[in-house]
């Protein structure tokens, strides 16, 4: 009967284990379209809680039609942006998506992201994991201000 | 005789040689001076397409200008909202010592209003100007800028503009003083907003 007890315990907790989120996000917004532009992204601090390094390795959000990874690499005097296809967050530590560095990039926009919205996404992780995150559209220097405080 | 001959042969040479050279020096010299003058005259474009003199001597302030196009994905919306950071974190005063501007290098898919929005979008201060490339160029070549087209194979984007990322501070005669390279924090503005404008008299 104890027995039972636990096996049922156990057999319950079980999909809660796999579910155990060792990756959060933190500080999470998505860029306000400036007139003209076309291209909005995400940005965030991916903290990873556990033992083990883990992979982000794709993104979606209804609010755009294709959704990519990215990295601005700084080359002599030369800034380039260049699609990645993953990024790792090593285990007990964290990796930072911000404004010219790694960032989700959002292309085919249904319409210009405007401060104040907040859009819906998902990041999938190389262990099959799915994550869905509500992200509020802010300016960047508005997005930048809750990390100040974090740093001070 | 024959060393008559040579010694006329030489010294005829070296007047010929010294004439070339003083003549290209010469248009050399004049090119260059046609280039200036036409930096100094250079007229770009911007709120509802109105014609703007940058470099108009009668206008002292220091001009803080970022090249770029409104399409960047992310270096230049960043650098203008680091820009409009570190404006918000001047005083009145500096402020009025200042002329911010933000030059599309993409004329094609930037009309001068266009630009003109997109750069009030991150603080009124910034005026968004644009112009045909052949008025452009020569003036970011003037102050080192790169830009260059890139495919990009599999991406969405399928082309980018790699370029260059740098305010520069000129006087109103287009003079460099200094360039701030490209920054993630608004700090390194602050303080070069904060030297020329103290600099200035």
């Amino acid at each position: 009967m104890k027995l039972k007890a636990i096996a049922l315990a156990g057999l319950l907790l079980t999909p809660f284990a796999h579910a155990k989120n060792d990756v959060m996000a933190h500080d999470v917004y998505a860029r306000a379209m400036p007139p003209s532009s076309v291209t909005s992204a995400v940005f965030t601090t991916l903290m990873n809680h556990g033992d083990k390094d883990r992979t982000l390795v794709a993104a979606e959000t209804s609010a755009a039609g294709k959704v990519e990874l990215h990295d601005v690499i700084k080359e002599g005097d030369v800034m380039k942006m260049r699609q990645v296809q993953e990024i790792t967050i090593p285990a007990n530590s964290n990796v930072v998506l911000k404004p010219g560095s790694l960032h989700i990039m959002l292309f085919d926009l249904e319409k210009r992201l405007e401060e104040g919205e907040t859009i819906e996404m998902t990041l999938s992780f190389a262990n099959g994991e799915k994550q869905t995150l509500e992200v509020p559209v802010k300016k960047v220097m508005k997005g930048m201000k809750k990390m100040d405080h974090a740093h001070h | 005789m024959s060393k008559n001959w040579s010694l006329i042969l030489v010294v005829a040479f070296a007047l010929g040689f010294g004439v070339k050279t003083y003549i290209d020096e010469q248009s050399n010299a004049q090119k260059t001076t046609e280039k200036e003058q036409a930096i100094a005259n250079t007229t770009l474009f911007g709120e509802a397409g109105k014609a703007v003199s940058i470099f108009d001597g009668s206008d002292t302030r220091v001009r803080v200008v970022y090249f770029g196009f409104t399409r960047c994905p992310d270096v230049c919306p960043t650098s203008l909202a680091m820009m409009a950071g570190a404006l918000n974190q001047i005083d009145d005063e500096q402020k009025s010592k200042l002329r911010p501007m933000f030059i599309s290098l993409d004329p094609e898919r930037d009309a001068a209003n266009a630009s003109f929005e997109y750069a009030q979008y991150f603080h009124p201060m910034i005026e968004g100007l644009s112009a045909p490339l052949e008025v452009t160029k020569p003036l970011a070549h003037k102050y080192g800028v790169i830009f260059r087209k890139t495919e990009l194979e599999g991406s969405e984007l399928e082309y980018t503009l790699d370029h260059s990322s740098y305010f520069y501070f000129l006087k109103p005669d287009g003079t460099l003083i200094t360039k701030v390279p490209h920054t993630l924090t608004p700090a390194p503005l602050v303080e070069a907003f904060k030297s020329v404008t103290s600099a200035q008299e």
